[in-house]
């Protein structure tokens, strides 16, 4: 009933292209022309106060970008309350300083973290565990919401650009594909010319195993890899797994159809329409199951779905797609194109449909390309920029605009624009609590500005970004509440009411966990040749043992228990000149494993302010020279 | 039956019962409040042991040389003795009711439970006088007051006796109730209700059997 021909639209297209340049490099310029230049400002709402003393009602746990890790804000205050470390060292809380946490991160010292995603049961948020991508080194972590940290980091080979994140309502499997499509080689370099693109690129789906039942707190997560399928060699962008009525299926977008190596900017931007792609995981499952995968590619087991009818599917959606998200019932698949002004709104029932008949337009890269006249069910025109679609749990949608600085509410199945809100300034996506389930929880919108002009104190050429939080629980109007800024920048959220979350408060005292101590009097040192094994205590406020001496080459494992089970009694150990930072929280136990080639005298002390005799909490390491 | 269940004996054998309590029963407890500690830091004495936040008072308590506060305690070992040998005496005159087996064992039962209050008044001044030559913070010595409110350095102090400490007084009151129970010689009297009850019951069974005669 929206339906528009892209004819009709070139002079916008070319407007739009100059306005996303301008929209990155000015921020408030918009471009439609009944909507004005506007600026937010909290409209007398003390929503977004929370008092001193008193918590917040929701958990938003934000991804981190570049800074690698995920951010922990609480709603309504938007207060930080702890940043978690997945994909970079940090010192902070010894992440990246222990064997264990050095094991996880690899050779890399940084990620790219944009796709946070909450676990689900029965399709609603269980507050068990957030995984989150990391696109720059094509990985998955997982961080256990019982302790707050990261318990397993997977490696995904033979893919590129890993970014697109979404689970099932059971969060039985995690579905992510590539972004940036590359050769994929068995056991050697994956180098081919770009002038082989059409045969030796390819696009990757990959399907990981979450296995999250039964993991104890804290305990080293078990994801898998199931399996991987090769796909046309476009980009895909965002993943949105199908639920209730669409459950089985994945939805990707990607752009660049056009197949283009260089300028993508130009030359990625040409077709109407660029190809989808949506798999049936069931089927995709069945033949995995079945043994009849096509081949095992650095250990992964790999599906070529071109000799698989009726696992995988081409649908040309608007211009550049970004965002895809399936609505809360799963009837309706909504796709947001970059370089359209509308949300192009799917219908799985028609899709059924298309798929049953084996009605197809044609067959590209030997898939069938579904007829999109025949399942496409409306076009909701958002505005200018569409990125994302969130859904609230009275049957509004909610779609970010990243060039006109703005979020759109609109009706599900009367497709109707119901309010547009100005955000300042470029939101990304937008997270709605629960809005990526099928049981969303409403109430709270968090827009995920990326530029933040003038919105707080000058600090620099380099700016924070914007996080802007409405409350979409008050009539049809969204209402801007509270904003606050924080380091680059969070791609994506995910929001979950408080009470769903269960911390531990402490790591419970546990006299059979290997290596620990939990008497001072069992604090020792064991020698063993060139071995020096360490099992040390930390109680306010001294270490047993203090003093350490070893020979200078000796290897060192030292294993610090801090025997505290008072909550909020970390301690720290950290030895001067040797690059060791170790952080125990109370009945926590960590490791430092380290060659004490350095010979001399080498204070070590509590870097956690753990008492007034803080400061007295040290010791010394003693390394003895050769000769 | 009611000749049996006289005064004497179930005021002794709820001074049993009361002390049989006192022994599962908190008897005396300890709360530290502070900023910090807001749920407060709890110490509870128990006959057969000692619970609560004793990992974190210990902790608090070694900065002034405190001794370690836990179950290794002998009191943990005797103190039980002591109260198995108060209920038994107290069992005594429930079945003896003479007042002069009252007396006597409320005699013994005070002068156990007197070793016991002592004993726990002498811990709570060494506890707060015996302290490590060596600790850090260097405090003069002081007895925690038993029933009180108070502040020691920045901790809200409230001492008291838990229900276990009640029973023991309620033990001791019942005693001395049977002991000054007035009703000295209450089988006769007992025994004269009955036999008048008795004579009733046979004259209506008289009747009954009269009633039943063939006419
Ligand atoms: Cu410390």
């Amino acid at each position: 009933m929206f339906e528009r021909q892209w004819k009709n639209y070139k002079g916008l297209a070319i407007m739009l292209i100059i306005g996303l340049i301008v929209g990155v490099a000015g921020g408030k310029l918009t471009f439609d022309s009944a909507s004005q230049v506007q600026t937010n400002s909290v409209v007398s709402s003390n929503e977004g106060w929370v008092p001193p003393g008193q918590l917040d009602q929701a958990y938003m746990f934000a991804s981190g970008g570049q800074s690698g890790n995920m951010v922990v804000f609480g709603i309504p205050s938007m207060r930080i309350l702890k940043t978690i470390p997945v994909f970079d060292p940090f010192p902070d809380t010894g992440y990246g300083f222990t064997p264990a946490t050095k094991k996880m991160l690899g050779k890399y010292t940084w990620g790219d973290a944009h796709h946070p995603v909450m676990s689900q049961t029965k399709g609603t948020y269980d507050g068990q565990f957030v995984w989150v991508n990391d696109k720059a080194n094509d990985r998955i972590g997982q961080v256990d919401l019982r302790t707050f940290t990261t318990t397993q980091i997977l490696n995904v080979p033979n893919l590129m650009g890993l970014h697109s994140l979404s689970t099932d309502p059971e969060s039985k499997y995690l579905f992510t594909a590539s972004e940036f499509s590359a050769p994929v080689a068995n056991g050697k370099p994956n180098y081919a010319p770009l002038n082989t693109w059409g045969h030796q690129y390819y696009g990757v789906a990959a399907c990981v195993n979450t296995n999250r039942e039964g993991l104890k707190a804290g305990q080293p997560g078990k994801m898998g890899l199931d399996y991987e399928m090769l796909l046309p060699p476009y980009d895909y962008d965002l993943a949105s797994v199908g639920k209730a009525d669409s459950a089985g299926y994945v939805f990707y977008t990607s752009y660049n159809s056009e197949e283009a190596t260089t300028d993508l900017e130009k030359n990625s931007t040409k077709f109407d329409r660029d190809l989808t792609l949506f798999m049936d995981y069931k089927a995709a499952q069945k033949l995995i199951d079945a043994g009849k995968y096509d081949a095992i590619i650095n250990g992964v087991k790999v599906i070529d779905p071109r000799k698989h009818p009726g696992i995988a599917w081409l649908l040309p959606i608007p211009k550049n797609p970004h965002g895809v998200d399936v609505s809360p019932d799963g009837k309706w698949i909504c796709y947001s194109s970059k370089l359209d002004p509308v949300v192009t709104v799917i219908s799985m029932d028609k899709l059924k449909q298309a798929i049953a008949h084996k009605d197809y337009e044609k067959t590209t890269w030997g898939l069938p390309v579904i007829k999109w006249q025949d399942v496409q069910e409306a076009q909701i025109p958002v505005g200018v920029g569409p990125l994302h679609t969130q859904f609230d749990n009275q049957g509004y949608a909610y779609t970010s605009l990243f060039v006109e600085s703005a979020v759109t509410k609109w009706q599900l199945g009367t497709w109707k624009v119901i309010d547009k809100q100005p955000v300042n300034y470029n939101v990304g996506h937008v997270a709605v609590a629960g809005g990526d389930s099928e049981h969303p929880f409403g109430h709270w919108l968090v827009a995920l500005d990326k530029m933040s002009l003038n919105r707080f104190l000058p600090v620099g050429p380099g700016y924070p970004v914007t996080e802007q939080l409405f409350d979409i629980s008050k009539g049809p109007k969204m209402q801007l509440v509270n904003e606050a800024p924080s380091d680059r920048e969070p791609h994506y959220a995910t929001i979950i009411p408080a009470n769903l979350i269960h911390p531990l408060n402490v790591y419970p005292k546990d006299t059979a966990r290997p290596n620990s101590t939990w008497n001072e009097a069992q604090a020792k040192v064991v020698r063993n040749g060139k071995e020096v094994k360490v099992y040390m205590t930390a109680v306010r406020s001294h270490f047993v043992p203090d003093n350490i001496e070893v020979n200078q080459g000796d290897h060192v494992d030292l294993y610090l228990t801090n025997i505290e089970q008072q909550p909020n009694i970390t301690h720290g150990l950290a030895i001067s000149k040797y690059n060791i930072n170790l952080a125990a929280d109370p009945g926590e136990t960590v490791r430092a494993s380290f060659t004490a080639d350095k010979a001399g005298t080498f204070p070590f002390y509590c870097t956690d302010f753990c008492s007034a005799l803080h400061e007295e909490m040290m010791g010394y390491l003693l390394v003895k020279p050769h000769s | 039956m009611n000749t049996f269940w006289q005064p004497k004996r179930l005021l002794a054998l709820g001074a049993a019962l009361a002390f049989a309590l006192s022994m599962t029963l908190k008897l005396w407890g300890m709360t530290l409040t502070s900023t910090f500690y807001y749920n407060g830091l709890h110490l509870n004495i128990f006959a057969t042991k000692v619970t609560g936040d004793l990992h974190e008072l210990n902790i608090l308590n070694h900065y002034i040389g405190m001794m370690n506060i836990d179950n290794s305690l002998p009191e943990f070992h005797w103190i039980p003795i002591v109260f198995a040998a108060v209920i038994m005496i107290s069992l005594i005159p429930a079945i003896w009711p003479k007042r002069g087996i009252l007396i006597g064992a409320t005699i013994l039962n005070l002068l156990g439970l007197g070793i016991m209050g002592g004993d726990f008044y002498y811990r709570l001044y060494e506890y707060g006088h015996d302290f490590a030559p060596d600790a850090a913070i260097q405090v003069p010595g002081f007895t925690p007051k038993i029933m009180g409110n108070y502040m020691l350095a920045n901790f809200h102090v409230q001492t008291g006796f838990g229900f276990g400490g009640l029973t023991i007084v309620i033990g001791v009151v019942l005693l001395c109730a049977a002991i000054f129970s007035k009703d000295g010689n209450p089988v006769k009297k007992d025994s004269g209700n009955s036999i008048v009850k008795k004579d009733h019951d046979r004259v209506a069974n008289v009747e009954k059997h009269e009633d039943a005669k063939p006419v």
